[in-house]
């Protein structure tokens, strides 16, 4: 039924409950498990450059780090899974890396941390279900 | 091991400006140590042969960006004080730095906020204001150019111009005997709900009939119908006339980075106004 799972993962309890549904998903299904961890960036500040502009990469933080500290924390061990990180707006980069495995299912909390706290459905949910490539399942 | 893979969301936070011989921050990740992006910054700075970093830090790094030798210009924040952005600078190059026109500037300041505000002038007969389409964008691109010697993005480019209207930027426009006699223009980022309102330019011939303040009126109304923004633009500190304009609508000074861009033949301070 499903091949390819994805997980966006983070620290928040919905998250970890998505991660624990998905595991099971997986176990039934045969699928492979993809965790995703996105590093946030915030913008402060998009001034117009003009099509000059050259972009420069900086990479001197360790997603991998976090992401097996959350999979740890869970007794989840780091080297059974498949991961990948990415930075940037998390709800575009889910989708993105949704097409790019070409996933048949996004398991995700309906809220993060960050900017989203306090919503009952965060915008990276909503985002992700209205663009998503595949069936999203939000779990709460 | 872990799949890694570049921002695809965002058109970079860290860019280098060749143009304008600087490294432009717009952000960085969360959780990103100050003192490191700081020192990475330096380095790129100097790799690259730039004379200027204008980066846009949160509030609570600011210190620790101090440290590293960044110095604060400006400020950006809604009505409610939150979303709070501070404007450092850092000069790879000491003349870059160091402005000679700093107590003229301050004169204009002093004198736009405090000088009495008069009713405006009458639009002159036959002059049209309104909205500007892509098919504008040859005749926008001449008048910037026109007024301007230097600009610091490629408006010379009438494609540039095309592909920012595309992208939901809003150009407005004086119109005289079907010929474009003054410009602005609003730059509207739904990511952050902040809007610039920018490339104010009008002829010599035509100045004096509140024209730009006058289109940034229509831009700010047809902004608005998109949404909530917080309205900020970065005004030549040199002119008197675009820092009343901004004044007279209401904004609030917050700032000068210093030779910021090129502009107008030369590299100028910029006055950063926040409504």
């Amino acid at each position: 039924m499903y091949n390819k799972i994805i997980v966006p993962l983070d620290a928040s309890s919905p998250s970890r409950r998505a991660m624990t549904l998905a595991l099971e998903l997986a176990r039934k299904t045969g699928a492979q498990l993809i965790v995703l961890y996105v590093k946030e960036l915030i913008l402060l500040y998009h001034g117009a450059l003009g099509h000059g502009g050259q972009y420069i990469p900086f990479n001197k933080f360790k997603s991998e780090d976090i992401l097996n500290v959350i999979l740890t924390d869970m007794e989840i061990p780091p080297g059974s899974i498949c991961k990948r990180s990415a930075t940037g707006n998390p709800a575009t980069l889910i989708v993105t890396v949704a097409a790019d495995e070409r996933a048949n299912l996004i398991v995700m909390g309906s809220r993060g941390f960050g900017q989203l706290k306090g919503l009952l459905l965060g915008s990276v949910s909503q985002f992700v279900i209205k663009h998503a490539p595949c069936p999203v399942l939000i779990v709460k | 091991m872990l799949n890694t893979i570049s921002p695809v969301s965002f058109s970079g936070p860290i860019t280098v400006d060749e143009k304008n011989k600087r490294l432009v921050v717009d952000g960085y990740p969360q959780g990103t140590k100050p003192s490191l992006l700081g020192r990475h910054l330096i380095y790129v700075a100097l790799k690259k042969k730039l004379e200027k970093i204008w980066l846009w830090a949160l509030p609570v790094d600011v210190p620790e960006y101090i440290r590293c030798g960044f110095r604060i210009e400006g400020t950006l924040f809604r009505d409610n004080n939150e979303e709070f952005a501070v404007s450092l600078a850092y000069y790879v190059s000491g003349g870059r730095g160091h402005s000679n026109k700093l107590q003229a500037e301050n004169e204009i300041i002093n004198s736009v906020r405090t000088e009495p505000i008069h009713q405006e002038r009458s639009l002159a007969h036959g002059t049209e204001l309104k909205l500007l389409d892509e098919s504008f964008a040859q005749q926008i691109s001449q008048l910037l150019t026109k007024v301007f010697i230097s600009y610091p993005s490629p408006m010379e480019d009438p494609q540039y111009i095309r592909s920012l209207i595309q992208k939901g930027n809003i150009f407005a426009g004086a119109i005289s005997q079907e010929k474009l006699i003054s410009v602005a223009a609003a730059y509207p980022d739904q990511n952050l709900k902040r809007c610039e309102m920018t490339d104010c330019a009008t002829i010599e011939e035509y100045r004096g009939y509140s024209l730009s303040e006058r289109l940034l009126r229509i831009l700010e109304s047809e902004v608005q119908k998109h949404g909530s923004f917080n309205l900020y633009t970065l005004a030549r500190a040199q002119s008197y006339g675009m820092n009343r304009v901004f004044h007279k609508l209401g904004y609030r000074y917050q700032g000068r980075l210093i030779n910021n861009c090129h502009i107008a033949g030369s590299y100028e301070d910029m006055n950063l106004w926040v409504r």
